[in-house]
C-alpha cells in the first residue's frame, strides 16, 4: 500500500515506527495548523470567504500530493488504478515495449492484498468520519442556537475540519498499520 | 443480505435485485420530499435536525446496516442487545418485534465483509466529492454573486440543506449501494 520510494528528507519510510511518527506530527501539529491558518484567513479577509475557500483547497491539493492515495507520487500508492494511453509508435514486427508512465503505472497498482485492505480501510475511515460529521453537525446546531455570530466565525472551520479528515483519514490509516516493509537497496 | 423484509408483520420478498432498487429509490425520494416539505415549513431551520434522525428508524426498519434489523447485516457484525425482561408491548403490538436472531443473520461472511468494505470505499469517495462540491458553492457565492443571485434561495440556506442532506446520505449510502448492486439471491429451498 506504501509507495517503495516513499522518503521524508531522504529517511525511508519503510520502518512503521517512523511513519507513526509522521501520522502523530500529521495529526497532532500540522492539521490543528491549517485549522488556525484558516480561521485567522477567515477572519482576516472580513468574512470575504473567497480567500479562505482558496486557503482550503490548496491546503487539501498540498495534503493529498503529500499523503498520495488520490494522486501518485505520494507516500501512499493511488487508490485508483490510473490506465495510461501508450504514447509511442508500436513496432509493426514485435511485442509492443511498454512506455515509460505503463512501467510506473505497474509499479503503483495495487495487487489482490492491497486492494482488500484499502476497502477495509474505507471502511474504518468511514465509520470515523461519519461519526465526526455527526458530532459537527451537533456542535454546529448547537452553536446556531446558543451564539448566531460565534456560529457564523466557527462554521466554515468546521467545515474545513472535516474536509481535510476526509480527504486524509485513510491515507494516514495506511501508513499507521502498515506492518514494516524491506528498506528498498 | 436478507431476503426479505418484515413489515408490520408481513414479509415482503427482496430476492429480485429490482425490488431493492425500487427500495432505494423509494427511500431518497421520500427524503428529498421531506426536505421539501420541511423548507416550506421552517426553512430547515428546527426540521433540519429530525429529518437526520428520520435515518435511525428508515435503517432499522429498511437499510440495515448500522443495527440489527433491515435488509443489511450489521455491519459489525454482532448480535443486537437483548435484555431477559419480555418484550414491550407495543412492539408485539405492532409485530414489529423480533425474537434473538439465529448467528447467520447478523454474522457476515467473507464475501459480505468484502462486500462490505468495498461499498463503504465507493461511498467515501461520494461523501469526498460532495465536501469539493460544497466548498466549490461556497467560492461561487463570493466569486460569482451574480450567478447566485439568479437562485430563489439564499445560499446559506442553500449550503444547509445541501449539508443535511449530505449527513442523510453519509448514513445510509454504503447500505444502498449494497442493495443496489448485490444481483438477484437465489431463493432458499
Amino acid at each position: 500500500m506504501i509507495s517503495a520510494v516513499s522518503t521524508l528528507f531522504g529517511h525511508s519510510l519503510a520502518r512503521r515506527r517512523t511513519r507513526r511518527w509522521l501520522v502523530g506530527v500529521f495529526w497532532g501539529g500540522l492539521v490543528p495548523l491549517l485549522c488556525v491558518g484558516f480561521q485567522l484567513v477567515f477572519i482576516t479577509s472580513h468574512n470575504q470567504n473567497g480567500i479562505a475557500v482558496n486557503f482550503a483547497v490548496l491546503s487539501i491539493l498540498w495534503i493529498t500530493i503529500w499523503l498520495g492515495g488520490v494522486h501518485a507520487g505520494g507516500w501512499v500508492k493511488p487508490f485508483r488504478a490510473q490506465t495510461k494511453v501508450r504514447n509511442i509508435v508500436q513496432p509493426l514486427f514485435a511485442k509492443p515495449k511498454p512506455t515509460q508512465s505503463e512501467l510506473i503505472a505497474q509499479e503503483l497498482a495495487m495487487d489482490e492484498r492491497e486492494s482488500f485492505q484499502r476497502d477495509y480501510i474505507h471502511f474504518v475511515a468511514y465509520s470515523i468520519a461519519r461519526t465526526m460529521t455527526l458530532l459537527l453537525f451537533t456542535l454546529y446546531y448547537l452553536l446556531g442556537f446558543w451564539n448566531q455570530e460565534l456560529l457564523r466565525q466557527a462554521g466554515p472551520l468546521l467545515f474545513f475540519l472535516l474536509t481535510i479528515t476526509l480527504w486524509s483519514l485513510p491515507q494516514t490509516l495506511i501508513l499507521w498499520t502498515e506492518p514494516d516493509m524491506e528498506e528498498p537497496q | 443480505m436478507n431476503a426479505e423484509l418484515v413489515l408490520m408483520g408481513k414479509r415482503v420478498d427482496m430476492v429480485p435485485r429490482a425490488h431493492r432498487r425500487a427500495l432505494v429509490v423509494l427511500i431518497y425520494a421520500g427524503f428529498a420530499a421531506a426536505m421539501t416539505g420541511f423548507w416550506f415549513l421552517d426553512r430547515w431551520h428546527t426540521s433540519a435536525a429530525y429529518l437526520i434522525l428520520a435515518t435511525i428508524p428508515i435503517n432499522r426498519l429498511f437499510l440495515g446496516g448500522h443495527y440489527f434489523g433491515g435488509l443489511i447485516k450489521p455491519f459489525n457484525g454482532k448480535p443486537p442487545r437483548r435484555s431477559d425482561e419480555p418484550p414491550p408491548f407495543l412492539l408485539l403490538a405492532l409485530r414489529v418485534y423480533r425474537p434473538g436472531p439465529d448467528e447467520r443473520e447478523y454474522r457476515n461472511d467473507e464475501r459480505e465483509l468484502h462486500q462490505r468494505d468495498q461499498a463503504h470505499y465507493q461511498a467515501y469517495h461520494v461523501l469526498s466529492l460532495i465536501v469539493i462540491f460544497l466548498w466549490a458553492l461556497t467560492n461561487f457565492k463570493a466569486e460569482i454573486p451574480r450567478l447566485i443571485a439568479r437562485l430563489s434561495i439564499p445560499v446559506d440556506m442553500l449550503l444547509y440543506g445541501l449539508a443535511t442532506a449530505a449527513v442523510v446520505i453519509a448514513i445510509t449510502l454504503p447500505q444502498a449501494i449494497l442493495l443496489w448492486t448485490e444481483p438477484d439471491m437465489e431463493h432458499e429451498v
